[in-house]
């Protein structure tokens, strides 16, 4: 049941480091998503690749380096794509950030790609609105 | 007899139980043009969200009976239902990453404030920003 939800959902990472996004798509096509990758927040806005139930998942350094990014994504679609930003550790100020700026939720950065599928999975099988 | 509300005075809910803080707030809040009503504990709280509307809330996390894991000052928020529910600042001394987690996924704060870098006058902004989200939760139910 989770799979099939999770087919339906656009997942959207955005990541600087082009290693770590290639191995992440190969991780995420293999269990049947369908995930688009962008190393930068610019590219991912011009890629327009928001959906209703689009999932993001963004490491907090793209999200600074974006300025508003989180509210221009939010911007592109009414629908609110749900937004997770990725630290490298956690902080108050750094989550305060994060949640200011309009992230649904912020994580530590998963330390390899099984734990970005457990991520994934666990936010597509929750109900959409927030 | 008219009230505050009928005044138009924003009116917001100081959940706290150390008077210091409850003056240091008052001082501010009352400085910016605001009312304060002051809940020392979370039966009062609860008490006077039930029975009045308010623009905001402060609360701070651990109250006199604080228990762990609980953030305790804003249990009082979930007596209330969402749509009426004021939006909420936490300003605490027991600031850490997993309670202001929390504080913001679970409880949709609008912000959380550490008392050990205190400043007016980003208490008075995040108010504004509490205020706004108030009145859009509201005029949702409305329309």
């Amino acid at each position: 049941m989770t799979l099939a939800v999770a087919h339906e959902t656009s997942i959207v990472i955005i990541d600087p480091d082009k290693v770590w996004l290639d191995s992440s798509w190969t991780y995420l096509s293999k269990l049947g998503y369908k995930p688009r990758c962008f190393l930068d927040v610019e590219s991912a806005i011009r890629g327009n690749p928001f959906e209703p139930q689009t999932l993001v998942i963004a490491s907090y350094d793209s999200f600074r380096k974006g300025g508003n990014s989180v509210r221009r994504m939010r911007l592109t679609d009414k629908t609110t794509p749900k937004i997770i930003l990725l630290l490298d550790s956690m902080s108050p100020s750094l989550i305060r950030s994060c949640f200011k700026a309009g992230a649904s939720d912020c994580l530590l950065r998963p330390s390899d790609q099984r734990g970005l599928a457990n991520l994934v999975e666990s936010w597509v099988s929750l109900p959409v609105s927030r | 007899m008219k009230t505050d509300r009928d005044n138009e005075r924003v009116v917001i809910l100081h959940i706290e139980d150390d008077p210091d803080w409850l003056r240091i707030v008052q001082r501010s809040c009352e400085g910016a043009g605001f009312l304060v009503r002051r809940a020392t504990n979370l039966a009062k709280a609860a008490s006077l969200l039930d029975s009045e509307e308010f623009d905001a809330v402060i609360a701070d996390i651990r109250l006199k009976d604080w228990q762990e894991e609980n953030i305790e000052g804003l249990e009082a928020l979930h007596t209330v239902p969402k749509e009426r529910r004021p939006a909420a600042i936490v300003l605490s001394g027991f600031v850490d990453a997993a309670n202001t987690r929390l504080a913001f996924k679970t409880f949709e704060v609008i912000d959380v404030l550490n008392k050990s870098s205190f400043e007016s006058r980003e208490l008075i902004l995040s108010i504004k920003t509490a205020m706004r989200e108030t009145h859009k939760r509201r005029s949702r139910k409305d329309s």
